[in-house]
């Protein structure tokens, strides 16, 4: 054989071995982050499931979900870990109402999803300090347009806003009555209090009725959603 | 050459390609893991269908492009659940001509998720805009809804999958 040809065949060999090295370094890092993406799940799971019964349990959860929602570019306070929900009977409830988590599985389910933004929302909004100079105002302008759009049935139960976020609370007749005032008050571009991000869920249904509650950002602002 | 020396040339040629077509495959497989999805706005349609005729379609560009003011909804796909926002690439022919925002709903409707309206700014040409954060489940609706006037086009909708 010839030298020259000799050195094609132990150069064709080395990239084959880079190649394959490659590959298998590939499929290595895409496992890992496979394997901490589930971790991560498992982990969120394990401390909603707990949420339910241990209260330090549920600060962690609200600090943890405050500091991903901080991750989002919106501040968090520091004091977060100390929050109690509560004002968050509407996250309470939709986990006591959750069947148990499935470990196996990574991607949550839209009943632990809805949990875990409103929890995340919710510790966001609780860290929030008045902002006297816009929530009066908002407040009002709020209140107004929420009062105008419920449908007969329904009541206002609490509107407050704080420095970037305002929370709703109302109770419905049924989901369809629900379904009527997110779409007259929040999502309708005429009727909208200012042109805010939104989200707006059911947090309680029973034979007496609905319960939910809605996060309207501020003018041009988004809700603060965990990164999930 | 000898019939040898030839034979031996095949094997390195088919070797060397070979390794070329395994090297393309390695690049593809890395790439892999970026995984976005882009959706022309010609598979949307009007929100209300008296508005209907509002709306041309162009499908070989995908550009839609709107004659009156109203309402333009485009229903996006997803293979997995998450945050997500959405990425609006058009062009408008005055301020406030276009708007758009993201939406996303549980499929019983009660988890509702929207960002606010972000305006396309007026240029020549198209301009990409990006929505805020919405809270995609993995079972319900994820649209784009766009508010836009006479002479607004709108090209394709590109968001994570």
């Amino acid at each position: 054989m010839l030298p020259s040809r000799q050195w094609m065949l132990f150069g064709a060999a080395i990239a084959a071995a880079a190649a394959a090295y490659g590959f298998h370094r590939a499929e290595r890092q895409r496992e890992v982050h496979e394997l901490e993406r589930r971790q991560e799940v498992e982990a969120l799971r394990q401390e909603l499931s707990a949420l339910k019964t241990d209260q330090a349990a549920r600060a962690r959860l609200a600090a943890r979900l405050a500091s991903s929602a901080s991750g989002n570019g919106r501040e968090t306070m520091a004091a977060v870990a100390d929050a109690e929900l509560d004002q968050g009977a509407d996250a309470e409830s939709e986990l006591s109402a959750e069947p148990a988590a499935e470990p196996a599985t990574p991607e949550m389910d839209d009943e632990e999803m809805k949990a875990v933004v409103l929890a995340s929302v919710h510790s966001v909004f609780d860290a929030e300090a008045r902002d006297t100079a816009w929530s009066t105002g908002a407040d009002r302008q709020l209140v107004q347009v929420v009062k105008a759009q419920l449908p007969k049935g329904s009541s206002l139960d609490r509107a407050e806003c704080r420095t970037s976020l305002c929370k709703v609370e109302t109770h419905h007749a049924n989901v369809a009555e629900f379904q009527a005032f997110v779409n007259g008050a929040f999502m309708d571009r005429k009727q909208q209090p200012w042109n805010g991000g939104i989200y707006a869920a059911v947090t309680e249904q029973s034979d007496q009725g609905v319960v939910a509650v809605s996060y309207l950002a501020k003018e041009g602002q988004s809700v603060p959603l965990p990164d999930i | 050459m000898t019939p040898t020396v030839k034979g031996e040339l095949e094997m390195v040629k088919r070797i060397s390609i070979g390794l070329l077509a395994s090297a393309a495959l390695f690049v593809l497989a890395l790439e892999g893991g970026a995984s976005a999805r882009s959706v022309s706005a010609s598979t949307g349609k009007a929100r209300y269908r008296t508005d209907t005729p509002c709306f041309s379609y162009s499908f070989t560009t995908g550009v839609v492009t709107s004659s009156c003011t109203s309402d333009f909804i485009v229903p996006l796909t997803t293979d997995h659940s998450g945050t997500k926002s959405l990425a609006v690439t058009g062009k408008a022919t005055g301020p406030g001509a276009a708007i758009c925002r993201a939406v996303a709903n549980n499929r019983f409707a009660t988890a509702l998720s929207a960002s606010q309206f972000v305006e396309i700014p007026v240029s020549t040409s198209y301009v990409q805009v990006r929505t805020g954060s919405v809270s995609v489940p993995s079972k319900g609706v994820f649209l784009a809804d766009c508010i836009v006037n006479n002479g607004t086009r709108l090209s394709e909708f590109d968001y994570p999958e």
